[in-house]
């Protein structure tokens, strides 16, 4: 955990500050490496509270690819249902070189080492207690025998398992929507909604037009989110739509210089962006709808640029688990209205019905 | 009333957890809290947890040194958001 801290406060410190934050440190490369090869970091994660999620990410895809680190934590939650959680995001770009409009996010701030910190609240509603209810608490206390007798018959053991929901679901299947309904009401919502800010660093290189020099700009991209998420408890599926004022920067147009000649000789040209960096603004909104399948998860996210009337939509699916059967990584496919089509895997904190 | 205190670990996908006993939630900070319960009877856990499929909790119910109830391990089951179950103590 210590680690990772140090890596987040690192790209925070090195994106604000200083174009070094350009060059990957070994101690980047660790943390990545760890990533793409363990999933979510798992070294020390438990520290003074009791909630707290640190993960890491890495999307390699045909026009960007990105690793990811995420430090979550709860920040309230004493009334039943209700809770909001803290989430520290720093993402590295390992591929920089495509343009927005050719990204299915739309995202100007993917090529940017970026830094944000999103806030989410959520309602769970129709969280009741068996016990409030002789007729639900007699059902469950019939629900917990049943299912310790086909307990002790599957396994051939004398000890009486825990009665929860994930216990009913694996040994008295047939039981377990009943007994969930006795805990989470089927007509319940989880509902979600929060806000992201987002401050990035991104080194831009260009050639002079007057003298061909090769110069280099740095700037600080920014944008601002806000979501709202719905989860119907009878189906598993997360309906989310969200929108963000994005601040970007992106190359000038690209040309080839060469200077004048001063004689017979051969002349030396240089291709690259010619002037400083522009601004490339957005204004963007999406809707996704993200549903779990059986034994995978998929989502569907569309986004549109208001500022350049631009359309992206993405389709991870998520089918490889982890030793403990969660989703941790899949692949991925996208396309732009600019006619980009992407391709691309992901791996480490994978799929989830949280927002 | 002889006090109870409850304490509740988690894994890091948790994202929140609240417990009661019989129809009395128990106030939690910090994962830890304290109910006064009468003496000699029976009395029933009931804990509700929400974050990714495969996360887990435990709770440990001590009265001063003397453990009275304890659930090692409660998990969210597959394909699901949320978790939830009871078990009966004495007291």
């Amino acid at each position: 955990m210590k680690k990772t801290l140090a890596t987040l406060f690192c790209l925070g410190l090195l994106s604000v500050s200083s174009a070094r934050c350009q060059q990957e440190t070994a101690e980047m490369r660790e943390v990545r490496s760890a990533m793409g090869f363990a999933g979510p970091v798992t070294s020390d994660r438990a520290v003074e509270a009791d909630v707290n999620k640190a993960t890491g990410e890495i999307n390699a895809a045909t026009d960007s690819s990105n690793s990811i680190i995420k430090y979550t934590r709860q920040v309230s939650g004493l009334n039943r249902g209700k809770f909001s959680t803290l989430t520290v995001t720093a993402s590295a770009p390992l591929d920089d070189s495509s343009d927005r409009t050719e990204l299915v996010s739309l995202d100007g701030l993917t090529n940017a080492f970026t830094m944000g910190v999103k806030y989410t609240w959520f309602n769970l509603t129709g969280v009741t207690n068996p016990l409030d209810d002789a007729d639900a608490e007699k059902k469950s206390d019939e629900i917990c025998d049943q299912l310790t007798a086909a307990y002790q018959e599957k396994t051939a053991k004398k000890d009486v398992p825990t009665c929860d929901t994930a216990t009913v679901q694996e040994y008295l299947p047939a039981k377990y929507k009943e007994f969930k309904n006795l805990f989470f009401s089927p007509d319940g919502w989880t509902f979600s909604g929060g806000f992201e800010p987002k401050v990035g660093y991104k080194k831009f290189e260009f050639l002079d037009s007057l003298n061909l020099a090769k110069l280099s700009d740095a700037k600080t991209p920014w944008s601002v989110q806000a979501f709202l998420g719905f989860k119907p408890r009878r189906l598993q599926t997360l309906i989310t739509l969200g929108g963000s004022y994005q601040k970007g920067f992106k190359d000038a147009d690209k040309g080839t210089l060469c200077p004048v000649s001063s004689g017979t000789g051969p002349v030396t040209c240089k291709t690259g962006a010619i002037g400083r960096p522009v601004s490339d603004d957005a204004e963007l909104v999406y809707l996704e709808v993200r549903h779990r399948l059986g034994p995978a998860g998929a989502s569907l996210k569309f986004t549109y640029d208001f500022k350049q009337d631009l359309t992206g939509v993405d389709l991870p699916i998520a089918f490889v688990k982890d030793g403990d059967g969660n989703l941790r990584g899949g692949i991925r496919a996208g396309w732009t209205r600019t006619g980009h089509w992407q391709a691309g895997i992901f791996v480490g904190s994978g799929f989830s019905l949280n927002p | 009333m002889p006090r109870v205190d409850f304490e509740v670990k988690s894994d890091d996908g948790i994202q929140a957890f609240w417990i009661a006993v019989g129809k009395k939630d128990v106030p939690l900070v910090n994962g830890k809290g304290s109910i006064d319960l009468e003496a000699g009877k029976k009395h029933t856990l009931v804990w509700w947890f929400a974050g990714d499929e495969g996360d887990a909790i435990s709770i440990t119910g001590t009265q001063g040194q003397a453990t009275v109830v304890e659930v090692k391990e409660s998990k969210i089951p597959k394909g699901e958001t949320e978790g939830a179950g009871k078990k009966k103590f004495d007291l």
